[in-house]
């Protein structure tokens, strides 16, 4: 009982039992609970005994959906995961799993890698813009985290199990994205890569009328300075490694001119950064694929223009990796979904819009071997919908972080509802 | 099956071609005249189709019938009309064409944002409408749009009358599009949830004065038909007198009648009533009067003045009559209760719009029944500096649970919003826990517009409104092969070979 009060404090009200790997009761409930103190004391051990059975590195548990989401994007039916210690240990037909205990996941339901949501302010406090210093590659995101946010609980019950968050894009150099899981155990952070790809934006939003540039033409200026320093190995040495191929970057370029100046002034290196931009990524996949790295567009909403919503298809026919940012918190926590909907009903591939979720935004930040991906050796934050995650009347029936299901608890599953 | 039905029933070629050409030189005669062209134009039969009737059936091969602007039948083992032009639908799925619940399509400014206030009950949505926006049109199309309730805007208070329009063509004025199916189908009120609290009092005491207004306005209106009726009647009986009676003591009496009707005069007429409406409170005028008409020098009585019309207190009045549905836009708790005791202050039938802290006072509404029409929920967010900071995630459920019963519309915010009114529906039915999402936006869409037995559904008689898609229509792959409004082809998907 002691260990769960803090919980509620912290604002994880409705359900999420981060510590609990099976949980027979909602934290939800907590006040009837107490009410029924001594239903407690009965119900404890059981809970004690759970969880050192998954805690226990040799336990096995098989999940079995009707669908998995593989990590090409399509999906594949009747087959199980095989987690041990937290990761996947194997995947296997439905047919050849019988020496395991299968937990079956029920009809039509689809087993999917955790969705990582890119360059939000997922968890945020404030601002995360520091504008006093154009290039500031010391500046970390991470520090702009709040793991007891309210946002990191909407965002893990609506299948965000991890989260990229970025500097604003006010500088030259913003400084360091961080990665992390949205499941902040005990107010800890859990995080996947603390100095993530450093930031860099070409843009409106880098003039500032304070400081230094004020205009593209000044812009420009200081960054064909900083890279031609950088070539020298004269710069931070944070943005020295980026040159020398060493360290990984995204530049958020928001219009089609801001791709194109970037094209220039970085020249052969821009297949170096993975670029953030939306606007004119229609015009953009023409001439795109070349790039090795990936681009990151959205979010879409429901008013987004024609133009914009065409780019994703465009650029992924192109042979460009896509991944998706869903805009959360300032769009619905189904905004990477939403965004993943209205790409493909603008003529993206399914599978390239379930990958633009998975495991592209993976490798954006860096973490591709870790997450992003249903394969042997990667860590099991998994989500279960009710159907095909691009429809956006499938539910949530389940989030599990590193094997362990943290939502919904087990008596609220109920009212998870979806598709009977 | 069906070619075969279609091979055994046709006539021989020659009879058949001979049959078109007269009937074509018949539609030639008769087209200046639209009700002999629509009976005597060819018939359509979509064949090979999926067809979900929304109406509980779903038809596996089956074949939808079009006359005319109408559906003339739908099923599985039909006989096509003679001569009808047989469309393949290749194994595609047949639905209803969706209906936006609250829509701004068509409106490249909302009609009614410009000035603030209340008091404008007579601007209309339709008028807004513009029936050329041809690029507009495909774009919803695309998506399988074929009707919208258009809203007047949400300027503060009353904010008009709204219209529902199908997105059907007028045959003789192509490229024109939108038919108008209910002129003055909603007045709406917008209480002004997103502002400041001073001009949301403001806001609340405009509209209720309107009403109030309405209310006086219609006894000043039935006092004249009563004065009318008193003065009709009067003057029968005044030329009666007047056969009787010699033309001297004629003269005689009405001098002293005379007399009699200036003292009574005063404060009983109708013009003092509208003053009173207009400058002074209701407590000022006298109810119970007995009321006499003015009478001339000669006695013969003087029709009573007729009060000025006010159109936008009509349209208020048909609210009170409950000819007329309210739609009250709100989305603070506070603003739903105040809402609450309007409907029933004034007893007009209502409909909740925007309804972000619905859930709030779930109990209340589902007590008086009284209907939500949800906003785009993909626009609404939890973001921590949210004015509505109470708006749930699950607010569709927690209504369906205490038993109220709500739909979902595009918002009316952004024209470009309403393409996507069936992944609306999809979100509410996810975060609802249930219910089908295409009928939510098809049959349960209309019935909510009160045009349940015209469109929304796959039936004959009904407006021959629907879609073709290449698939199950709320897969996102799917794509929009055709569409049907007003039995004409609006819309056609490139690449459809």
């Amino acid at each position: 009982m002691g260990m769960m009060i803090p919980y509620n404090r912290y604002g994880l009200d409705q359900g999420i039992r981060p510590d609990a790997p099976v949980c027979r009761t909602s934290l939800f409930q907590w006040i009837h609970w107490l009410a029924m103190a001594g239903l407690l004391v009965i119900q404890f051990p059981s809970h004690g005994m759970e969880a050192t059975e998954s805690e226990n590195p040799g336990s096995i548990q098989v999940l079995q959906a009707d669908w998995i989401v593989q990590p090409d994007g399509t999906l594949k039916p009747d087959t199980a995961i095989v987690i041990q210690g937290g990761k996947i240990r194997e995947i296997l037909a439905a047919a050849d799993v019988k020496e395991y205990e299968v937990c079956p996941m029920g009809k039509g339901t689809v087993l999917c890698p955790g969705l990582i949501d890119l360059f939000g302010t997922v968890g945020a406090v404030g601002q995360t813009a520091e504008m006093a210093h154009v290039v500031d590659p010391d500046a970390r995101a991470v520090d702009a985290i709040d793991p007891y946010h309210k946002d990191l609980v909407a965002a893990l019950r609506s299948g965000i199990t991890s989260a990229v968050v970025s500097p604003a894009p006010n500088n030259l150099v913003s400084g360091t994205s961080v990665c992390f899981r949205t499941l902040a155990k005990e107010g800890k952070l859990d995080i996947l890569r603390k100095n993530g790809p450093l930031v860099f934006s070409i843009g409106e939003s880098v003039w500032q009328r304070e400081r230094i540039p004020t205009s593209r033409i000044g812009l420009l200026d200081q960054m064909r300075t900083l890279v031609h320093r950088a070539q020298a190995g004269e710069a931070h040495p944070g943005i020295n490694a980026v040159f020398a191929g060493q360290a990984d970057a995204v530049i958020f370029c928001e219009q089609g001119q801001d791709v194109a100046a970037a094209r220039d002034v970085l020249g052969d290196r821009m297949g170096q950064f993975a670029v953030v931009h939306s606007q004119d990524a229609m015009d953009l996949a023409t001439k795109a694929s070349q790039w090795s790295r990936p681009v990151v567009v959205g979010p879409y909403t429901f008013s987004s223009n024609r133009r914009e919503l065409l780019g994703a298809g465009l650029l992924s026919k192109n042979g460009v990796d896509v991944a998706f940012r869903g805009g959360f918190p300032n769009a619905p926590p189904e905004g990477l979904r939403i965004t993943a909907a209205l790409a493909v009903r603008f003529g993206m591939d399914p599978a390239a819009a379930r990958r633009a979720m998975t495991v592209i935004p993976a490798r954006v930040a860096g973490v591709e071997d870790r997450i992003g991906a249903i394969e042997p050796g990667q860590e099991a934050d998994l989500v279960l919908f009710s159907g095909d995650p691009l429809r956006l009347d499938s539910t949530i029936r389940a989030v599990f972080i590193q094997g362990v299901r943290t939502y919904p608890a087990a008596n609220q599953e109920s009212s998870a509802g979806g598709e009977q | 099956m069906v070619p075969r039905h279609i091979r055994r029933t046709a006539p021989s070629p020659a009879l058949a071609r001979m049959i078109a050409i007269g009937l074509a030189g018949c539609c030639v005669i008769m087209a200046p005249v639209p009700g002999w062209a629509q009976l005597l134009s060819r018939p359509v039969a979509i064949h090979n189709a999926r067809i979900l009737t929304m109406d509980g059936d779903e038809i596996h091969n089956g074949m939808l019938v079009i006359q005319g602007e109408t559906i003339s039948a739908v099923g599985s083992h039909i006989v096509p009309p003679l001569l009808a032009q047989k469309v393949d639908a290749q194994g595609g799925t047949v639905t209803p064409g969706l209906i936006d619940v609250a829509s701004l399509l068509g409106c490249s400014s909302p009609p009614g944002s410009s000035s603030g206030g209340s008091g404008q009950a007579v601007q209309r949505a339709e008028d807004a409408f513009d029936h050329y926006a041809t690029l507009d049109f495909i774009e919803v199309f695309h998506h399988g749009v074929t009707a919208i309730y258009l809203s007047p805007g949400r300027s503060p208070g009353i904010c008009g009358t709204g219209a529902i329009l199908r997105l059907a063509p007028d045959p003789g004025r192509d490229p024109f599009l939108g038919i108008v199916l209910r002129s003055e189908a909603a007045l709406a009120i917008n209480l002004a949830s997103t502002s400041q609290p001073v001009a949301r009092l403001k806001t609340l005491a405009a509209v209720r004065k309107q009403f109030r207004d309405a209310l006086e306005y219609r006894k000043v209106m039935e006092d004249y038909q009563e004065d009318v009726a008193e003065y009709q009647k009067q003057l029968k009986e005044w030329h009666a007198s007047q056969e009787k009676k010699g033309v001297g003591k004629d003269q005689e009496e009405n001098q002293g009648r005379t007399q009699e009707s200036d003292t009574t005069k005063e404060g009983k007429t109708t013009p003092s009533r509208m003053a009173a409406l207009e400058g002074k409170t209701a407590d000022e005028k006298s109810p119970g009067e007995k009321k006499e008409p003015d009478k001339g020098k000669d006695g013969k009585p003087q029709k009573p003045q007729r009060p000025e019309r006010k159109p936008d207190l009509d349209i208020v009045l048909k609210t009170l009559d409950r000819k007329l549905p309210v739609r009250i836009l709100a989305h603070r708790s506070e603003d739903i209760l105040n809402a609450i005791d309007l409907a029933e202050e004034f007893s007009f039938d209502w409909i909740l719009e925007g309804a972000s802290e619905s859930h709030l006072v779930a109990k209340e509404l589902a007590a008086l029944k009284v209907p939500v029409i949800f906003g785009s929920l993909a626009q609404s967010s939890i973001r921590r500096d949210d004015i509505f900071r109470r708006s749930s995630m699950n607010s569709p459920q927690q209504l369906s649970e205490a038993g109220v019963p709500w739909f979902v519309g595009s918002g009316a915010e952004n024209p470009a919003n309403t393409r996507f009114i069936a992944l609306d529906a999809q979100i509410a039915a996810a975060r609802s826990g249930g219910g089908n999402p295409l009928e939510a936006v098809t049959a349960r869409a209309a019935d909510a517009l009160g045009v349940g037995q015209q469109i929304g559904r796959l039936k004959p008689g009904f407006f021959a409104d629907f879609v073709v898609w290449s698939g199950d229509p709320l897969d996102p792959a799917t794509k929009v092969r055709r569409v049907y409004a007003g039995g004409r082809q609006v819309y056609r998907q490139p690449s459809d070979p």
